[in-house]
């Protein structure tokens, strides 16, 4: 009687070697040359014989054994291995898959295992390098103890020395001078703990963050290891129509959880079906269409904030949604005044319904209309998403989308005040330096001009829905611009903490709906940080302006006078009133000034050397950057052509310093600028 | 308490520990009900323990932007992330306090719902014969009254609650 434990052993022995086996197999068939190919496959086969025997399961030896003679004369030999002889080896390799899922012990004895694809992912092989940076994290963590041991022993210390102390002050050697060079060692000695112990403190959260985060990345495996058997998938069903496939994957750096890619290999392998079956053409009608006589199937991996996404595409015939149509009617999901009405992509949805096919056959491949039903339930099983897209004559592309329970993702962490945010690194275009001028109100949105647009601009305190600080410090220093999609949006912050690799967790349901979080990530005493999802924000921008007064400009208004005290008052006269004011001595020193910022106002003497002021508000219709700005003439010229003069040039209000009083100037201003 | 005494005193344990086994079970004329007495400000409320999965000390609660106010924010336990919702909110009672909710427990019906409180001040055995019929004007989920007059307290059923929580994210999400 062999051990289960045993039978455990070999298990996890054998699948890995199979998997081996089968990629090195498909290499084969696609051209590796080379001796070592041929030496790794006999090493493979020889050491699952050796295994096979010592659990005593002498089918799977001699299989094994079998495709060692098989292989043993290429190996010395030039000859290429062929497709038959890669073939007949392929089908050992599923022969012995067969006899490892026997040994199952929820099979019932004698019962044939379920053909299956998909082994479930339920253990991890960790890369050494990867077990070493555990290690090393927590032997930093206990190196950086062991230092704080040390300075508690100094504390202690340092107490024994003050209860010497206190014996001395107490006894007739009181008045001896050594207390005041004890106690400024015991001060210097504290306070060289207190900051050592702060230092080793901080150093050891970041340590057992960095040890969580990366307990936390063991959890997730590569989407590589879905690719050979989809590969096998794609070769098999390939073989099996006539038909020539290549087969291209990227995004193997993408991680997930091992339920979800479990889930997803079933799904995919009938996606590559399909693609074969449905999607591409046999050769020869390639060749009448002018297309490569080897048809491409593509698999992308890619991860959308808490999402990933599966694009599956193939460069085939198309479907013909009227094909589609008929095919529903025919199976009775839908009337055909129904499956007529149907946009043409709502008909195309119908693929994904139980029994439709449009394949006028059933092969051994597909046909029977189940693969697809499978691939849509699987979907809404992990609550993703699938859909279609094709042309005819061009090719069909299949996404799926799921959303991810954990994932590993380069993240930069921002702050304001006390709010901290993970946003995705992959999203943020580059953070400047904010000039808060260059925040402007557009359509009651708060805007940024970034590269010749105004894009959204929000304060990271928004984005959490806190309420704003008014004071100026807490006004933010600096600009994330960030990537919503294929737009841009600006987040404004305090600070650029760090970047990290970071595990986010998704939030739980019971928190209901939060689209603006794509998830969390534990800090080092396990409290949640939130990650962003900007997407999302973009999304709800306009919901927020909605939701928020808009808030009032305060205009900024010019005053020009080369009287320093006319300058003055009429400065403090329209600060007081709540106007942002800047000032200028002349015409020229006007122009200068506006040429360099937006005004909403100019308050302008007459009188003044160089460029007077009728000269200046005539100046204001002439340039681009100054037309639309009104003016207001300030002077001690009351005459009636001068205020006709003023007029013409442009002024919108003509104030004799005689007539001047406070609340006509202020009423004024706030007739022309609010 | 010296040697002499703590030997005595394992010994009576040690003995008290075996008869437990020896003698027949007691035979209970009436059922306890274990509850945990919590404050929310000044008021005083009992949950079942049979309905917590956790009591813990309220770690630092990270505020979302949720629509929903009855949501304090996430805390992490264990490793796992669980929504913190207010107990006060939830029975309609936000106004008891102003204090902040420093404790909380876990749902066991639905374990990843914290219910935070002012604090928790202990447990109490209570006979089911003394629980009684709620009077209208009691919060809402309080399935029973314990005690009568100023010293009464209500009984808040947390599994309701909970489901409260779960019905009201869904139709929300």
């Amino acid at each position: 009687m062999i051990d289960e434990n045993l039978y455990q052993y070999f298990k996890i022995e054998a699948r890995e070697i199979v998997a081996d086996l089968s990629r090195d197999l498909l290499g084969l068939e696609k051209g590796s040359e080379g001796a070592e190919p041929i030496a790794r496959l006999l090493r493979q086969a020889h050491t699952l014989k050796g295994a096979a025997r010592v659990v005593r399961l002498p089918r799977i030896a001699e299989i094994a054994h079998a495709m060692e003679d098989v292989l043993t004369p290429y190996r010395e030999s030039s000859a290429a291995v062929t497709k038959e002889v890669i073939g007949h080896l392929l089908q050992q390799v599923d022969i012995i898959s067969s006899e490892i899922r026997t040994l199952d012990p929820s099979l019932p004895p004698g019962a044939e295992a379920r053909p299956v694809t998909f082994e479930p992912f339920e253990r991890i092989r960790v890369d050494l390098a990867e077990m070493d940076a555990l290690l090393s994290g927590v032997s930093e963590t206990a190196v950086q103890l062991d230092g704080m041991r040390r300075e508690i022993e100094a504390v202690k210390r340092v107490e024994e020395r003050l209860a010497e102390l206190e014996e001395q002050l107490n006894s007739a050697s009181a008045t001896t001078p050594h207390w005041r060079e004890a106690i400024e060692e015991m001060r210097v000695s504290l306070q060289h703990s207190r900051q050592s112990l702060a230092t080793r403190a901080d150093n050891t959260d970041r340590e057992i963050a960095e040890v969580r985060g990366n307990i936390d990345r063991l959890r997730l495996l590569s989407a590589s290891l879905l690719f050979p058997a989809l590969e096998r998938a794609v070769r098999d069903a390939a073989e099996t129509l006539g038909k020539e496939v290549g087969f291209e994957t990227s995004g193997r750096e993408q991680r997930l959880e091992s339920h979800v890619l479990t889930a997803l290999g079933e799904a995919l392998s009938h996606l590559m079906r399909n693609a074969v079956a449905h999607g591409i053409e046999s050769p020869q009608e390639r060749r009448a269409h002018g297309k490569p006589v080897c048809g491409e199937i593509r698999l992308k991996i890619d991860r959308h904030a808490d999402r990933i996404l599966f694009t599956c595409s193939d460069d085939g015939r198309g479907i013909d949604v009227e094909a589609v149509r008929r095919a529903a009617v025919n199976r009775g999901a839908l009337s055909a005044v129904r499956a007529a009405e149907l946009p043409a992509d709502r008909a195309l949805d119908l693929i994904f319904s139980p029994g439709v096919t449009t394949s006028d056959s059933v092969s051994e491949v597909a046909g029977r209309g189940i693969g697809l039903d499978v691939v849509r339930t699987v979907a809404n099983r992990i609550k993703g998403r699938v859909t279609v897209r094709t042309e005819l004559g061009k090719g069909t592309s299949i996404e799926l989308e799921v959303p991810l329970s954990l994932s590993s993702v380069r993240a930069v962490l921002l702050g304001a005040d006390d709010i901290l945010i993970w946003v995705p690194l992959e999203a943020v275009n580059c953070a400047l330096r904010l000039d808060p001028e260059a925040v402007v109100s557009l359509a009651g949105r708060e805007s940024l001009v970034f590269d010749g647009h105004a894009i959204p601009f929000l304060r990271l305190a928004e984005t959490m829905r806190r309420p704003l600080k008014s004071d100026a410090d807490s006004a933010p220093r600096l600009a994330a611009i960030v990537w919503a999609g294929v737009d841009l949006l600006a987040i404004g912050v305090d600070r650029v903490i760090r970047t990290n690799e970071v595990i986010v967790h998704p939030l739980p349901a019971v928190a209901g709906s939060i689209p603006v979080l794509a998830g969390a990530v534990f800090d080092a005493q396990g409290n949640p940080q939130l990650v962003l999802n900007p997407e999302a924000l973009l999304k709800a921008i306009h919901t927020v302006s909605a939701e928020r007064p808009p808030q009032r400009q305060i205009p900024r208004i010019l005053v020009i006078d080369d009287s320093l005290t006319s300058r003055v008052l009429v400065q403090s006269i329209l600060e007081t009133a709540g106007y942002k004011i800047d000032l200028a001595v002349s015409g020229e020193d006007a122009i200068a000034k506006a040429r360099a910022r937006r005004y909403d106002l100019f308050v302008c003497d007459v009188e003044m050397p160089g460029m007077n002021g009728f000269e200046f508000v005539a100046r204001t219709r002439e340039y681009d950057y100054l037309i639309g700005i009104p003016s207001i003439l300030i002077t001690s010229r009351a005459g009636d052509d001068d205020r006709r003069r003023g007029a013409e040039a442009g002024a919108r209000a003509y104030i004799v310093k005689g007539e001047f009083d406070q609340d006509s100037l202020i009423e004024t201003v706030r007739m022309l600028v609010g | 308490m010296n040697e002499t005494a703590i030997g005595l005193k394992h010994e009576e344990l040690k003995r008290a520990f075996d008869r437990s086994f020896q003698e027949a079970p007691v035979e209970r004329d009436h059922e306890l009900a274990h509850l945990l007495v919590v404050r929310i400000g000044t008021a005083r409320f009992a949950l079942r323990v049979s309905d917590l999965a956790g009591l813990a000390r309220a770690q630092s609660v990270m505020a979302v932007p949720a629509a929903d106010s009855t949501l304090l924010g996430l805390a992490g336990l264990k490793g796992r992330l669980v929504a913190v919702y207010s107990l006060a909110a939830m029975i309609g009672s936000a106004a008891l306090t102003t204090e902040p909710e420093r404790w909380f427990v876990l749902c066991r019906a639905e374990d990843r719902i914290a219910l935070a409180f002012t604090t928790a001040e202990g447990t109490m055995m209570v006979p089911s014969s003394e629980l009684c019929p709620v009077s209208p004007g009691a919060p809402p989920h309080a399935t029973d009254a314990i005690g009568t007059g100023g010293s009464q307290l209500w009984l808040l059923n947390v599994s309701s609650i909970a489901a409260a929580i779960v019905q009201s994210t869904e139709r929300a999400g």
